[in-house]
């Protein structure tokens, strides 16, 4: 019995003695929460959609180094960290197109996860909305479905650029040693175009020096010439010798395989003469000029809005830091590069894209920053300060209104699309009458009156809206809405340009087929019934580098299990064969010196973008299609002989 | 027509002149560190030492599996010797003030420049006019670019014996080969521009040597270098010996009578011609080629050894280069020289060398291994006396302590060491034709003959050498006991060596028998010892003047000094000179034994070196007389001496430019791709590089006709695409695998016989099977060798690939293997 009774108000609480064993924040929460949508938006679906050239060219050289049985030669890998993350899923999960693109999903995330590192730097929430946009991207989202080297690079930059701010910092040797695996992964491991992409940040950090001198005296109050000192001090500070060997060290292990693949050395060196070869040599024959550009219009145009936007927002508000100067740089040296780099292919395109999400992020923290400068009857900080914590909400209204209106006006504008391509004339005068006159098209019209209107209304909604609660909060709203738009949208184009509507987007000028699908089962099916399922079909395919057909490719990589499959330069070398697969243009006249069966296969599908209708380009970047046919194919036909087909038994048929 | 030759291959040569500066440029942060001896830090030495690293590299890489033979691979190379190269310049405490720098050497940097340039177009411009791949060994140059180009992984393949790798040193093919793949030409192509590079690298680097020699002496020299260097160009790559003056244009002109030419002796030139002409369209076909024929073996009786006896070959580079054949001692030459300065450094640098020197030495001298074997002796020479030079001047006393002697010695067992290591891999396959030495009994060098070799250098060197003696003498007291104690030791040895090896060779029953045979022919011993030494005196002056040479330069060398120490310069001038003279003067006693038994390679390539070696010291001796001599009189007579060498050694490279341009290329068309005009057919041309598409990079095995060597009929379609065809020129595949050739191919030319000329389809077949032949070449050279019913097997059995004309490729299937004779 108590001697002194309490109340229960004064009984201490129940966990305030306790240790604290785990905590959840809600930031932990949010990237998991981020981190497992991206992984699922990564992983979903990939194995749908087949390999591209490209793709299958890399995946066959690392399954080749696995089963060198396999048929075909394998055309020199290029990407070390590509062919190794693949070679890894080969082993561990088998070949496939889901472990084919397994290591591009792992790189994307990792894209991402990098963005943690500035987390000291940028605070919480900056990093958070730089995270997001690394993930949810349109461009590193398809980069991660195809598992493009770019995104290598992409991470191998991160940290570098992280390695080489510390350093500025603090020179210990730590940091020194990650800047030079970052800089042997991006110069030697990625892939050729990242030697490239170390010249453009080289070039960056050249001008960030150059533009900081010049804005030295102003901004720090010191002389540009203090700067530069400051700069080779801190250069000199640097423990090179630890940078060197580190570069040396991860490129030489990585590549090798920590020595137990010394040929992988050789992957190196074709990284390099790919970088070198890029300057003159396109990646793809029926590529366009500026190809690059051609990607960021069509998948990225709106990030590049906020880039832009944001920067200039920045700049009006005097809280542009020197990471974004340096991020506007490396957009810029790397468009221009872009500009005349030939190899240069639609990964390529995170050289802008990664610069452009920093800028990007730090706008959209500065969105959240209320201020009520443009309200000059707020007197003092106090007035301010209670406007603001009474108004607060006023930009999500502006934000929701803004979302609102950018939907209506993107029905709209995929409705003006649909009605140009309904109109199949080339002659502007009658293509205009018709879209004024014909009444099958009244939607058009209707529609594009309502896309002018709604533009009209949203400049007068906004300065209406500024007018009553100062332009800060409608450009924060009207920021935010944007935002909101293009993350959505930019989610659907990249999953569109990898998933969807992947056979007639531009992410790859030649997709495959899924024809390749059904040619694969057709030879799984045929294996099943002569091999009881064993892979020993013996399948003869007629080499042909202008049909598409090459010993590395594509192709390859569908025979890829068929150790008993090869690979002849003539037609002669194919008469009589159980299993022939020729391209199409070959079938005229053929004799194959008996009788066979044939059936037909689509393998990939060129899309001459270069040769769009300028009239219809409105219509393609709505519709993602064309009245004329843009598309070149690369045909096939399997053919079985006759015995193979009637089911003989292998004994009973002839040699 | 030339400004149309530019633009259509304009860029060929621009690539390769890119490519070679930009092989310089990886390694010019590691010259300006370690070769801080020279005045220009070996800036001009920057090309080749680049491209000997690079390609070292290279191969190293590809030996241990690490890379593959493609333009990747070098570009990874050029990377880590750039690397490496930049590492060294930021580690390495040699500062260097560029202001001063670049002042004091700007216009010689420029003139090398310029003469770089010049020499590599104008001997480009040149093989265009004459691509010439057809003629002498050629094919067999040509045969190797093009399988290293082809082969994926090292050791490459050997094109003329499918199945085999290479077994010659061909690190200079490998270094065309690598300039061909960056720059994506053919190897025929490359064959040409190889030509044009080492002509202009060879002449850059004796430029290079010599005007670092000047400028140790005489800090300001400027104008002096700069002649003094081109002399040394000049000297080196453009003239020529005496044999042109003085008996090639009297014989082709029709003057001089039978006493003057049998004065003289020289192969096919002991008569007067019978019509002369002062035209040099009537001149004799390859009248020049005799500039390379002038040393000629006798009978003990006098008369000039028969004509199957393999006679020496004294060529020059100028010649070589004339001729056009990409062999291995064209390819060292520019390495030779590279070495010269790499040793001149050595001196001058004023340390001693420490481990990055001997890296690099073993690297860049070494690499002579793998180039041209030969080499080794006289750049091995000079670098090492280099180092026992530098001592010898650190010691100031005209005397070496055991401490020097033993560093000296210490300092070669190493850098030999490290060089052997560094290309083990090549010597652990190679396979020398040499066995032995042989004992010069009968053949020690008929003075006229040596006389019209080097008389540019006799003459220029012995001026220099009397009025140097002259100079030293005034200074120091010659130390006459210690030269000639070595030339005791010398000629000692020599006599020893030759007597140690005519005893074993009379324990040699097989020897024994044919020497005894020989000397009953002449009627015993008692006729025979006399007529020996009759020859060994009448032949001595050679023996004496090299011996007296070697003399001179030793008592000069280690003079004690009265008042100052001797500077290194004169030191390594003099060095330079006793080391040819050395090398002149083995054959006199030794010669190596080989396939042909005689000294015609011994000579060949000694003679090469000594030229070279000579050439340079020349130059320099030039610029020391003409800018030290006392007397106005001394400096006028030199000078006339010059004028006077130049004026008769010049003009062969003037005619016989114009004897390969306008005589003989007339009717060709302008272009560096010597690839058509190699064969005779046009259609077997065509065939060749059809099939070569066809098969791409796969690995394919075919079969030609063959027959004999030197003729570029044979063998051709693998000498065209470096697709190994089952034997090529038997003749040489048997010089280079020696007495393993018969065990492992010995049958191949019988079963290539059998093939093409028996009409039974089961016997192709099984010759086809198993060898792994997967092409018939059918062609013009099958269709005039071989009996035309042995085609008609193919035709029944096999299918046609390739037709042109009647030119055929073959292919071989395992249905057609399989398959019964019709």
């Amino acid at each position: 019995m108590l001697m002194n009774p309490v109340s229960v108000s004064q009984l201490p609480s129940d966990n305030s003695s306790l240790p604290v064993l785990f905590a959840v924040r809600a930031e932990a929460m949010a990237y998991v929460l981020l981190f497992v949508l991206a992984l699922l938006l990564r992983v979903a679906m990939i194995d749908v959609v087949p390999l591209s050239e490209a793709e299958a060219t890399r995946a066959y050289s690392a399954w080749h180094s696995l089963h060198p049985n396999s048929p075909g030669v394998p055309a020199p890998a290029d990407s070390a960290l590509t062919f190794w993350a693949q070679r890894l899923a080969f082993v561990t999960l088998g070949g496939s197109e889901f472990t084919a693109r397994l290591g591009g999903v792992v790189a994307g995330l990792l894209l991402g996860a990098l963005a943690l590192l500035f987390r000291g730097r940028l605070g919480v929430t900056r990093t958070l909305f730089f995270s997001v946009l690394l993930l949810f991207n349109p461009i590193t989202l398809a980069a991660s479905r195809t598992h493009d080297p770019a995104l290598w690079g992409a991470c191998c930059a991160l940290l570098a650029a992280w390695s080489a701010w510390q350093l500025w910092d603090t020179a210990t040797r730590a940091h020194a040693v990650w800047l030079g695996i970052a800089l042997g992964g991006l110069a030697f491991l990625s892939g050729g175009a990242g030697l490239v992409y170390l010249l453009v940040l080289l070039l960056a950090s050249g001008m960030l020096l150059w533009w900081s001198m010049r804005k030295a005296p102003l901004a720090w109050d010191i002389p540009a010439s203090r700067l530069l000192a400051l700069a080779h001090e801190r250069a000199r500070a640097v423990s090179w010798r630890a940078v060197v060997l580190a570069t040396v060290g991860v490129t030489l292990f990585v590549s090798t395989g920590m020595m137990f693949y010394p040929t992988g050395l050789t992957i190196v060196a074709q990284s390099l003469a790919s970088a070198l070869t890029g300057w003159w040599q396109p990646a793809s024959p029926t590529a366009p000029a500026f190809y690059p550009f051609w990607i960021l219009a069509t998948y990225h145009l709106a990030f590049v809005l906020m880039g832009v936007v944001g920067y200039v927002f920045l700049a009006r508000r005097s809280v542009t830091q020197t990471s974004d100067r340096f991020a506007v740089l490396v957009a810029l040296v790397s468009g221009g590069v872009l500009a005349v780099y030939q190899g240069a292919t639609a990964g390529m395109t995170l050289w802008v894209a990664v610069p452009l999400a920093w800028i990007a992020a730090h706008w959209l923290t500065e969105l959240l920053v209320d201020r009520a400068d443009s309200l000059y009857w707020l007197i003092t900080n106090d007035d301010r300060r209670r406007y603001l914590a009474a108004h607060g909400w006023v930009k999500w209204l502006i934000a929701l209104v803004a979302l609102v209106l950018l939907a209506v006006m993107s029905f709209h504008w995929q409705a003006i699309g649909r009605g140009v391509l309904l109109v199949n004339t080339a002659d502007y005068a009658l293509l205009a009458e018709r879209l004024i006159g014909e009444p099958a098209l009244a939607s058009f019209r209707y529609s594009a009156v309502w896309f002018v209107v709604m533009a009209i209304f949203s400049v007068l909604l906004g300065l209406l809206a500024a007018s009553v609660w100062g332009s800060d909060a409608m450009w924060q709203g009207l920021g935010w809405g944007f935002f909101a738009f293009a993350f959505v949208s930019g989610l659907g184009g990249g999953w569109n340009a990898t998933q969807t509507q992947a056979y007639s987007e531009i992410w790859d000028l030649a997709t495959t087929h899924q024809d390749t699908q059904m040619l694969r089962r057709t030879l799984y099916e045929v294996s099943m019934r002569d091999t009881r399922g064993n892979p020993d079909l013996p399948v003869v395919v007629l080499l042909s580098e202008e049909d598409g057909i090459t010993a590395h490719g594509l192709v390859a990589w569908l025979l890829r299990d068929y150790p008993n499959a090869r690979f002849v330069s003539t037609l002669a070398d194919a008469r009589r064969q159980q299993v022939v697969l020729l391209p199409r243009p070959q079938a005229q006249g053929l004799d194959l010196g008996g009788s066979y069966v044939g059936q037909s296969f689509r393998l990939r599908s060129h899309y001459r973008i270069d040769a769009l209708d300028p009239l219809r380009v409105m219509g393609w970047l709505a519709q993602r299609r064309t009245l004329r046919e843009y598309f070149t194919h690369d045909d096939s036909i399997l053919w079985l002989r006759m015995d193979v087909y009637d089911g003989v038994p292998v004994s009973q048929r002839l040699p | 027509m030339l400004m149309e030759w530019f633009a259509r291959e304009g860029h060929w040569v621009l690539s390769w002149w890119l490519v070679a500066t930009l092989a310089g440029a990886a390694v010019l942060p590691l010259c300006l560190r370690l070769l801080n001896g020279l005045a220009d830090r070996g800036v001009l030495l920057a090309r080749p030492l680049g491209i000997v690293l690079i390609a070292f590299v290279y191969w190293l890489l590809n030996m241990l599996g690490f890379l593959q033979n493609n333009a990747g691979g070098v570009l990874l190379a050029w990377g880590i010797v750039a690397a490496i190269s930049s590492y060294l310049f930021f580690t390495l405490p040699r500062p260097l003030a560029w202001r001063q720098y670049w002042r004091e050497n700007r216009l010689l940097l420029i003139a090398g420049e310029l003469l770089f340039i010049a020499l590599f177009v104008g001997w480009a411009i040149f093989r265009a006019h004459q691509h010439d791949t057809a003629s002498t060994e050629k094919p067999m140059d040509l045969m190797f670019i093009s399988s290293i180009m082809r082969s994926q992984t090292f050791p490459p393949h050997d094109a003329w014996l499918a199945g085999y790798t290479i077994s010659y040193y061909y690190f200079g093919y490998l270094m065309a080969a690598m300039f061909a793949l960056v720059t994506h030409v053919s190897s025929t192509v490359a064959f040409s521009l190889t030509l044009a590079m080492w002509f202009a690298l060879a002449g850059l680097g004796a430029f290079a040597v010599v005007i670092n020699l000047v400028r140790a002496q005489v800090n300001n020299a400027r104008w002096g270098a700069i002649g003094a260097g081109v002399l040394a160009t000049v000297f080196v790559v453009l003239l020529s010996n005496f044999q042109f003056p003085l008996v090639e244009v009297p014989y082709q002109t029709g003057i001089g009578d039978t006493a003057y030419y049998d004065f003289w002796r020289t192969q096919q030139r002991v008569e007067p011609r019978a019509q002369g002409s002062s035209d040099p369209h009537r001149w004799d076909y390859w009248w020049w080629f005799r500039a390379s024929r002038v040393l000629t073996d006798f009978e003990l009786n006098g008369s000039i050894k028969p004509s199957w006896y393999a006679q020496p070959i004294d060529e020059f580079p100028q010649f070589s280069f004339l001729l056009g054949d990409v062999h291995p001692h064209v390819m060292a030459l520019p390495f030779g020289i590279l070495a010269m300065g790499l040793a001149l450094n050595l001196l001058l640098a004023g340390r001693k060398p420490d481990r990055y020197d001997l890296v690099l030495y073993a690297a860049a001298v070494g690499a002579l291994i793998f180039l041209n074997t030969w080499d080794i002796l006289a750049y091995w020479t000079v670098l090492i006396g280099a180092e026992g030079l530098r001592r010898l001047v650190v010691r100031g006393r005209g005397t070496l302590a055991w401490e020097d002697i033993g560093g000296t010695a210490a300092f070669a067992v190493v850098f030999a060491l490290l060089s052997f290591a560094f290309y083990s891999l090549f010597l652990y396959s190679f396979r020398s034709q040499a066995a032995g030495l042989v004992p010069n009994i009968d053949q020690p060098t008929y003075f006229p003959h040596f006389f019209l070799m080097f008389a540019p250098f006799l003459l220029l060197l012995g001026g220099y050498l009397v009025l140097k003696l002259q100079v030293v003498r005034r200074n120091a007291d010659l130390n006459w006991l210690v030269g000639g104690t070595i030339i005791a030791l010398v000629l000692g040895l020599g006599l020893f060596s030759l007597l140690v090896l005519v005893l074993r060779s009379a324990l040699d029953p097989s020897i024994a028998t044919a020497a005894e045979a020989a000397v009953n022919e002449l009627g015993g011993w008692g006729q025979a010892l006399p007529l020996l030494l009759a020859r060994r005196l009448s032949h001595a002056p050679t023996t004496v003047l090299l011996a007296l040479c070697l003399l001179v330069v030793l008592a000069m060398v280690f003079a004690r000094p009265r008042q100052m120490p001797p500077g290194p310069v004169q030191g390594f001038a003099l060095l330079v000179v006793g080391v040819g003279a050395l090398i002149a003067l083995i054959p006199e006693f030794v010669y190596l034994a080989d396939v042909f038994r005689t000294r015609i390679n011994t000579i060949f390539k000694f003679y090469y070196m000594v030229w070279v070696l000579w050439a340079l010291a020349s130059a320099y001796g030039v610029y020391w007389v003409l800018s030290h001599a006392r007397s106005a009189a001394t400096r006028a007579v030199y000078a006339i001496v010059v004028v006077v060498v130049l004026a008769l050694g010049l003009p062969y490279a003037v005619f016989g430019v114009y004897a390969r341009v306008v005589v003989e290329a007339r009717q060709t068309e302008v272009t560096l791709d010597g690839g058509v005009s190699m064969l005779f057919s046009r259609e077997d041309y065509l065939m060749a590089r059809c099939l070569q598409a066809h098969v791409g990079s796969r690995q394919a095995v075919i079969v030609e006709a063959t027959r004999d060597a030197y003729n570029p009929q044979y063998g051709r379609v693998a000498t065209l695409t470096g697709i190994p065809t089952l034997l090529g020129w038997e003749n040489h595949q048997r010089q280079w695998r020696g007495v393993l050739y018969n065990a492992f191919a010995g049958g191949r030319a019988q079963d290539v016989e059998r093939l093409y000329s028996d009409a039974r389809w089961e016997t192709a077949a099984d010759i086809l099977q198993r060898y792994g032949v997967d092409y018939v070449v059918y062609g013009w050279t099958e269709r005039n060798q071989y009996p035309p019913t042995g085609e008609t097997k193919f035709l029944d059995n096999l299918e046609a690939l390739c037709e042109f004309g009647g030119s055929r490729v073959y292919r071989v299937t395992a249905d057609a293997l399989a398959r019964l004779a019709r």
